[in-house]
């Protein structure tokens, strides 16, 4: 519908080729530098899964309240990572940076240790099933945040998963474990979660 | 500093940044399992059993990225990606099933959430300037010329765009009215872009591209929003979002939003300097609830209201001497709504469906002249997927759309006769994907079928296959065939235009009367394509295409005869109609990429090629001129992170000279630069079209004798809050 084109009705026939020409090598140069370039200088692909679960743990020390730390502001919450484990490098460098809303120690644990006193324990997908499910049997779960990764681990008795969902990393929380935990989670992490009973 | 010089540092800054990190770093190879690991897949509901690279996982260098993922809030965490978008990039619009690009028949690009956060852009025209092989022209304030692959016109009617399902186009024209297509930018998940024919599922219309504009789960925009800032053309814009749960299965959000926007910029020798009649503003509210009963069922109920003024300049055709015209400075009250609904089920894991109802009511009355045109539009589509054998995954659906709108004319100007119209469109489409060869070799057949009230029964085939040769590697090819199936405007218009081409001493008028005969234009598309992601930090696709038009509309100007104007003076009247009189073809290809040459930057970028042949016919003069569409059109994205808690993005993007309307070729940059003070709060100062203190992107006066506006460098400034 382009009624006002019929008053310059004359084609549009000039071509500036000798310019066109010089931009098309240009390109083609630049379409090789990306062709060639693109192998020599790569990386590894940035997988920043643990990167944000670490976020995460980091967080929950914020929006969880423990019933031991309630009035302690001074004591540091501990986390406790099994081993085999890939999160615990990054869980240092969250400890270190400024963001940790309070102090916080990491104990790496051994499946067949006895049930350490932490305030998060964190079971990575790399600890076989059966095992995690053992561990969370003989736990006292009083004032333990049991964090697992792992399908199943909410039904086994743990209390929070992560998930990963269309690319994202999303939480599960058994609300009612939690409760029994005597852990108070906050609305803020409740509205970001899938609530699993 | 020129733009080229420009230009060229921010070329050499990108290459030495890329050198640097590059040759410092150890070569990893890991080709091997970066396929297999399913983190990435986009419907597994807990990650595999092993961890993946567990043994070289450890991170080896501190960097600033690290520490602000540390810093983001619990909200902030759930939006990021855990993997860098590329080949798993996921498409739904190509077979309207969940697929990935790398799996794609089609000339597919995503613009990510991120990405649309980072443009500066605060419009979806400015973000589809970002897509590779888009021609995205604004000719004033609030209206644009956008298409691809050729067409562009203020009144393009070859792109079939929606949002969330819902088909935004009007049937006036079979064009889009951008300046009410605006939503939360921030509640955008993806928007997805196929150039090229997507009628074998979408239907007439969807002949050039479709643009599929998906917003995300209120699930996922939990909490509050804030954002408000102004600036030299952004007079001042505010928004904000609630989002929250009813209860363990139901979660919503509402949002609402305002802005006012100046004018473009007139030369002062123009009637309408120095105050230009393009400002516009705007406001809108909607709200989207998601109910998941089950694990498998998703119920989402969604709305939208917007109401705000667009202004314009107009040149009417005029009954009195000297000129024969009337200037008015004008106001299109604009105002609409829609709500949707829409339940999908997960049957098991192949097959699935999913049914749609939505009702959409826009308003335009113009408040300097009498003409208005109110639409109601009913929609309801269902589609069906399942597996057939091992190899066949069947995708068929059906749709019935009611629309219904009336236009108030105003005389010796524009109207459609009927004044009142309503008219039925059917249409159904089925679709088989084969896996010939597994995770290899793919082939999918389909077609739609319409019924549709001025041409009847239509059909619209596709034939496309994928090979993978490895997984690091697609080639696609497709052969379809696409209608653009005629609009109001073809069958019904009633135009009069000043018409200054034959000698005499008498004022001309043309009055273009619609054609109910119109016929659809056609169009075969042939298609082939190749994706690399050599590896995983670098990604770049390149699709080629040879579009070859049938029965495109044309002037048909008929013998003049004696007449009067309105006025009682005497004039030549030309009576123009619309044929199907021309073919032409174009060919052109799209190249595009995006490479992390850091952890914490990356560049990426598109340049597009085409050239359009018509084939002349006798007496028909063409709508769409050969020369409406520029030749090179290129962009070049450099996103990044100078300092902790700062992000930094430049863009340079240049559009070659458009023919007719003639209009130079330009070439600017948009740069954006943002803070992030604490957990909740991020500043941002953007400035746009730099370079170039007002450009033009379409002509000075379109069809409907509206002027245009040059683009003018801006700058704006604000603030975001979440939490």
């Amino acid at each position: 519908m382009d009624p006002a084109n019929l008053r310059h009705d004359t084609p549009q026939t000039v071509v500036q080729w000798g310019t066109g020409l010089l931009r098309h090598h240009m390109c083609a140069a630049v379409f090789l530098l990306f062709v060639v370039s693109g192998p020599a200088y790569s990386q590894e692909l940035i997988n920043r899964e643990y990167l944000i679960k670490a976020a995460f743990l980091i967080n929950f020390a914020r929006y969880i309240e423990w019933p031991d730390l309630a009035n302690e502001s001074d004591a540091p919450l501990i986390i406790g990572v099994y081993q085999p484990d890939p999160i615990s490098p990054y869980l240092r460098q969250a400890i270190q940076s400024d963001a940790a809303p309070r102090t916080i120690q990491l104990r790496i644990l051994n499946p067949d240790d006895p049930a350490p006193r932490c305030h998060i324990l964190y079971f990575p997908r790399g600890v076989p099933a059966e095992v995690q499910r053992n561990i969370l049997q003989t736990i006292p779960v009083k004032g333990v945040l049991l964090v697992g990764e792992t399908e199943g681990f909410l039904e086994w008795g743990g209390t929070i998963n992560f998930v990963i969902v269309e690319n994202k990393v999303r939480l599960e929380i058994n609300a009612s474990q939690a409760q029994v935990q005597g852990l108070k989670i906050s609305s803020k992490l409740i509205q970001i979660a899938r609530l699993v009973r | 500093m020129s733009p080229w010089t420009a230009c060229a540092i921010a070329a050499l800054a990108g290459l030495l940044g890329s050198l640097v990190p590059g040759s410092s770093r150890p070569q990893m190879v890991a080709f091997a399992d970066w396929n297999s690991s399913e983190i990435a897949a986009p419907s597994s509901s807990t990650t595999p059993e092993n961890p993946p690279n567990l043994d070289n996982h450890l991170p080896t260098t501190q960097n600033q990225g690290d520490y602000d993922i540390f810093k983001l809030d619990v909200e902030q965490l759930t939006q990021l990606d855990v993997v860098a978008p590329s080949f798993q990039t996921e498409v739904t619009t190509v077979t309207r099933q969940e697929s990935n690009v790398g799996h794609s028949p089609a000339a597919v690009y995503v613009i990510t959430s991120e990405m649309i956060r980072r443009s500066g852009a605060r419009t979806i025209p400015d973000l589809l300037r970002l897509v590779p092989g888009f021609h995205v022209a604004r000719m004033d304030a609030n209206k644009w010329a956008i298409s691809c692959r050729g067409f562009t016109d203020r009144f393009a009617d070859k792109l079939l765009v929606q949002i969330d399902g819902r088909t935004v186009y009007t049937p006036l024209f079979s064009g889009v009215y951008w300046d009410v297509q605006d939503l939360l930018l921030e509640d955008i998940e993806r928007i997805e872009v196929i150039r090229g024919p997507g009628a074998s599922v979408w239907g007439a219309n969807a002949v050039n591209g479709v643009v599929n504009i998906i917003t995300k789960n209120s699930s996922n925009t939990q909490g509050t929003f804030f954002q408000a800032g102004a600036g030299t053309e952004e007079k001042g814009f505010a928004e904000a979002r609630y989002g929250g749960k009813i209860n363990d299965q139901t979660t919503f959000r509402i949002y609402g939003k305002w802005f006012e926007r100046d004018g473009g910029y007139l030369p002062p020798t123009s009637s309408f300097a120095p105050n230009e009649p393009d400002d516009w503003r705007q406001a809108r509210t909607g709200f989207r609830i998601d109910h998941t009963p089950t694990q498998d069922d998703l119920i989402t109920l969604q709305g939208d209201y917007y109401n705000g003024y667009s202004g314009e300049g107009a040149r009417l055709p005029g009954s009195f001497p000297p000129t024969f015209r009337v200037a008015i400075r004008d106001d299109v009250h604009v105002e609409g709504g829609n709500i949707l609904w829409r339940w999908s089920r997960q049957v098991d894991e192949n097959s699935n469906w999913a049914i749609q109802i939505y009702y959409d009511r826009t308003e335009r009355h113009n408040t300097g002249f009498l003409y208005a045109d109110d639409r109601d539009i009913f929609d309801i589509d269902f589609q069906h997927s399942f597996p057939l054998g091992d190899r066949h995954a069947i995708t068929w659906g059906f749709g019935y759309r009611y629309t219904e709108d009336f236009v108030n004319p105003q005389p010796w100007y524009l109207g459609f006769n009927p004044a009142k119209r309503a008219d039925d469109l059917f249409s159904y489409f089925i679709q088989d994907e084969m896996e010939v060869i597994d995770e290899r070799l793919f082939f999918l057949v389909g077609s739609k079928f319409e019924h549709n009230d001025y041409t009847g029964f239509e059909y619209q085939p596709t034939g496309r296959v994928v090979w993978r040769p490895n997984p690091r590697t697609a080639f696609w090819g497709a052969i379809s065939r696409a209608v653009r199936s005629p609009s109001r405007a073809d069958s019904d218009l009633e135009l009069v235009l000043l018409y200054d081409i034959l000698p005499g001493p008498l004022p001309q008028f043309a009055v273009v009367q619609g054609n109910p005969h119109f016929k659809s234009e056609s169009l075969l598309s042939y298609e082939i394509g190749l994706r690399r992601q050599p590896v995983k930090t670098f990604y770049w696709d390149l699709s080629v295409f040879y579009n070859d038009y049938d029965d495109l509309r044309g002037y048909l100007p008929l013998t003049p005869i004696g007449g009067s104007t309105p006025g009682g003076w005497p004039a030549v009247i030309v009576p123009v109609t619309w044929t199907n009189g021309t073919r032409a073809q174009t060919y052109g290809f799209e190249w595009s990429g995006s490479w992390e040459f850091s952890e914490t930057w990356s560049v990426r970028g598109g340049y597009s090629f085409i050239r359009l042949n018509i084939e002349p016919a006798p007496n028909v003069i063409l709508a769409a001129e050969e020369g409406g569409t520029p030749r090179n059109i290129y962009f070049i994205w450099l996103t990044g992170q100078p300092w902790k808690t700062w992000q930094m993005d430049m863009i340079l993007r240049y559009v070659d000279n458009v023919g007719s309307p003639n209009v130079p070729r330009y070439l600017v940059a948009d740069i954006r630069l943002a803070r992030q003070l604490s957990k909740y709060a991020e500043v941002f100062v953007v400035g746009r079209n730099l370079f170039d203190s007002a450009h033009w992107e379409w002509s000075q006066q379109d069809s409907l004798a509206v002027i245009g506006t040059e683009v003018q460098s801006e700058v704006y400034g604000g603030i975001t809050l979440r939490y």
